[in-house]
């Protein structure tokens, strides 16, 4: 009578925390599917779904991949703990939302690498799925498994889990992978992976190993290495899609997604993103506008976000601000940045886009002190950071929540002891314009990442970490400030993980066939399993992370460009400790990073203007 | 100002869509068929409308009321607005001008629920006291039939959790449950089940446009 109760999954919907997670539903996702297609691609995100439907990749790929030629795309998303139990309980595959077949189904897996503490959720999501884990074990009518995202750019932790790796943006990768594939329908493995192999950006770990030395890790290949990252050379023109696809319950980021511009030339040396998405690709003022008058009139949706990576950079945003508003007005839709520079300016235009000042603003000092700033290149002054807290009190907010990092290479007990003072001075200053003034500190524990300019740092200990975050919070005398230090166990596990080599896919397999689930989230991390693991693999984690490496060690991510050099990498953390900064390049001169051989508009537009 | 009131179905898995997500998946499909909400006064004015009886997650519902108030409304926006929904959820009908608050009007609801178990149905139907709320409850093939008053009190979670107490049903898993109608409770009396509460808006699944 009710053939809604002969879903098979139906009881475990009802078993099971937020089942909404499971629902799909969404206004634009691929329905009618096409049947002709050949090539069917799952996308697939190792984390829950609030956390997947909120990135901005899928919703550019998923509409790229749909309108290439012999090409479907669905979507899958990491069950939670309690899902996971009941799928294998009652023995059901883990499935797309769109035409719920099991990820075994399909031709093409494909999973973004965003964060290091979501691998072993690759795990879950291939073992529900069907696929066997291992590259090397999957036979010609198991999918190809392939990964990307910023976690391709150091892919050997997980390289043997994976058929290919793509490096670089989607919009360029994507497009020729698909088109290779559906000319190599019914081959075999091997033969599609022969023919994709000198596509560019394309990495098959399969076709290489490691050899570990006293000069470090070297990876050889039947492919020429390195391989380049594939880009997107502008971003005038580049694919925007039609519409987007808008969740019927809430997730993390419930907006419209957009990006400005793509790379970021402020050059802090920390950031890996900074030195990854290089270099800075500006999308034209009215392709920004097209596309978000077509959204929110297709959507829905209340609100837009700018996701650049530090939106406020972008040279056309007033214009874009003026063209759009009359639309904002009329259809009453929020304009939001989530990242705001520590500047007047940047506190103004947060200003003129929330009337009314309910919520917080946010800003990353990143570190105490003038001297440790200078050392990592975040170019805020105290006078900055001052004028800030000024301005945002005085125009009405009354939360402001700042970010640190604690274990920064060069860190003294000064510096640890400057977030305290910043934290405290902030809250004097809201407390003079708020009565009800609040102050949010979160201190995160420093990763030494890989393509930067301290990629050859030790990293603070576990015990390190934990003992500093506890001086913060305990200098940190007043009632309007709650600090908050992130969990040091779960610092150093993404530590080991993000300068890992091949050796660590063992240990990950270990762990999660022990037990480790979303290592990311505190409530399911469980550092006594990677504990057992790392034992029960021989691999000392702490080799990863605990030491400083010599100039010249080869690095297992060597294999991979990003386009800047090793040079400027060296050349910029020999700054870092004399304490220099290095201007952003928008506004001075070129300091060579790489991409100024390379199609850098910046340099372009300067050597143009000699 | 137009103030409309609508019945809409959630059926598949969109049943385990929260209630408390609705009034924004509401307002963007209206959105996306340019229908525009009159906004709540106050600080976070939001679009102005009114959910029915608390629906949980996992329950089938057929024709559940909804109050909104819009700037414009005419005939030919119901469509629009009903093919701009999500997958599962549609809407079964409409009727402008609604007298009385859908907390008065909803005085009853219709309910089936099916108990597959043959064993724990015959215990249900031979032991269970029903609440003095549940009007009727018979049982016919695997479906209780059941009449309950005052949705807005008792709701499916109540219904349920009765069950599970008495101890018939282990889990929300054992049982499925339909809400088929919320409305009036008819003054006729020798009605059956399925006819005694009466929809506040005609629900009928094709292109019927209320009264």
């Amino acid at each position: 009578m009710f053939d809604d109760f002969d879903d098979p999954y139906w009881p475990l919907l009802s078993e099971v925390k937020r089942p909404s997670r499971y629902v799909g539903s969404e206004w634009g996702a691929g329905l009618p599917v096409k049947e002709n297609a050949t090539v069917r691609f799952c996308l697939a995100f190792p984390d829950v779904y609030e956390i997947g439907m909120s990135y901005v990749g899928y919703q550019i790929l998923y509409p790229l991949i749909k309108s290439l030629p012999g090409a479907d795309v669905e979507r899958a998303y990491c069950p939670w703990t309690d899902m996971e139990q009941q799928l294998r309980m009652h023995n059901l595959p883990l499935t797309s939302l769109e035409t719920r077949r099991s990820l075994s189904a399909f031709d093409v897996v494909g999973f973004t690498l965003q964060y290091e503490l979501s691998y072993t959720n690759i795990l879950t999501m291939l073992d529900l799925g069907r696929i066997p884990l291992f590259a090397d074990e999957r036979s010609d009518d198991a999918p190809l498994v392939i990964a990307g995202g910023p976690g391709a750019m150091t892919p050997e932790p997980v390289a043997p889990f994976f058929d290919v790796i793509c490096i670089g943006d989607g919009e360029v990768t994507l497009p020729a992978l698909v088109s290779r594939l559906v000319g190599t329908t019914g081959r075999s493995r091997s033969e599609k992976l022969d023919a994709l192999s000198d596509l560019p950006g394309v990495y098959l770990p399969g076709r290489s190993h490691a050899e570990f030395g006293p000069d470090g890790c070297v990876i050889r290949s039947s492919q020429p290495l390195p391989i380049r990252r594939a880009t997107l050379t502008s971003m005038k023109g580049a694919f925007v899609s039609d519409g987007l696809l808008v969740p019927s319950a809430s997730v993390v980021h419930d907006r419209i997604p957009i990006e400005l511009f793509r790379g970021c030339t402020r050059g802090c040396r920390f950031c890996q993103a900074g030195m990854l998405y290089r270099p800075i690709r500006e999308r034209p003022v009215e392709e920004i506008v097209d596309a978000l008058l077509r959204w929110t009139e297709k959507t829905g949706w209340e609100e837009i976000g700018l996701v650049s990576l530090a939106s406020c950079d972008y040279s056309g945003l007033e214009d874009v601000m003026e063209r759009l508003k009359p639309m904002l007005e009329q259809k009453r839709v929020k304009l939001s940045l989530p990242s705001l520079r520590m500047d007047a300016f940047s506190v103004g235009l947060a200003a003129a886009l929330e009337p009314v000042r309910r919520g917080g603003l946010t800003f990353a000092p990143e570190a105490g002190t003038q001297r440790l700033r200078n050392v990592i290149n975040k170019g805020v002054s105290d006078e900055d950071i001052e004028s800030t807290l000024e301005a945002a009190f005085s125009r009405g907010w009354e939360r402001i929540k700042l970010y640190f990092m604690m274990g920064l290479p060069t860190e003294t007990r000064e510096d640890l002891e400057g977030i305290a003072k910043i934290s405290e001075r902030a809250a004097v200053i809201g407390r003079k314009h708020k009565k009800r003034a609040e102050i949010a500190v979160s201190v995160a524990g420093f990763v030494p990442k890989p393509h930067t300019p301290f990629q050859w740092e030790r990293q603070a200990t576990v015990e390190e970490l934990s003992e500093r975050g506890r001086f913060v919070k305990r200098l940190v005398n007043n009632r309007h400030v709650t600090v908050r230090y992130h969990e040091s166990e779960q610092t150093w596990l993404e530590g080991v993980f993000a300068r890992g080599d091949r050796r660590l896919a063992g240990v990950i397999h270990e762990a999660w066939k022990t037990g480790a689930r979303f290592d990311g989230w505190t409530e399911t991390f469980r550092p006594d399993v990677w504990r057992a693991a790392f034992v029960a693999k021989g691999v000392d984690p702490d080799w990863y992370v605990r030491r400083e490496r010599t100039r010249n060690e080869s690095f297992p991510w060597d294999h991979i460009e990003s386009g800047v050099t090793r040079d400027y990498l060296w050349r910029e953390r020999e700054r870092s400790m004399d304490g220099l900064l290095t201007p952003d390049c928008r506004f001075g001169e070129c300091h060579a990073c790489g991409w100024e051989r390379n199609g850098c508009a910046v340099f372009e537009r300067k050597a143009a203007g000699a | 100002m137009r103030k409309v009131r609508l019945a809409f179905s959630k059926r598949g898995r969109a049943c385990f869509i929260p209630h408390i997500a609705l009034p924004s998946l509401f307002s963007r499909a209206a959105s996306r068929a340019g229908i525009r909400f009159v906004r709540t006064e106050g600080f976070s004015p939001r679009p102005k409308i009114s959910l029915g009886p608390e629906l949980p997650v996992g329950v089938v519902a057929l024709c559940e009321p909804m109050d909104v108030w819009l700037e414009e409304w005419e005939p030919g926006l119901f469509p629009l607005w009903r093919d701009t929904l999500p997958e599962g959820v549609s809407f079964s009908g409409w009727t402008e001008d609604p007298q009385e608050t859908l907390g008065t009007a909803c005085e009853a609801a219709f309910y089936m629920l099916r108990v597959r178990d043959k064993t724990t149905r015959r215990t249900i139907s031979e032991g269970y006291p029903w609440p003095e709320w549940v009007r009727e409850a018979d049982c016919r093939d695997e479906w209780f039939r059941i009449v309950a008053e005052r949705p807005g009190e008792h709701g499916p979670g109540v219904l349920v959790r009765g069950l599970l107490e008495f101890g018939g049903l282990q889990s929300w898993a054992d049982v499925n449950v339909v809400r088929l109608v919320v409305g009036r409770l008819s003054p006729v009396e020798g009605l059956t089940a399925d006819e005694r509460v009466l929809p506040l808006v005609r629900c009928d699944a094709g292109e019927n446009h209320g009264q």
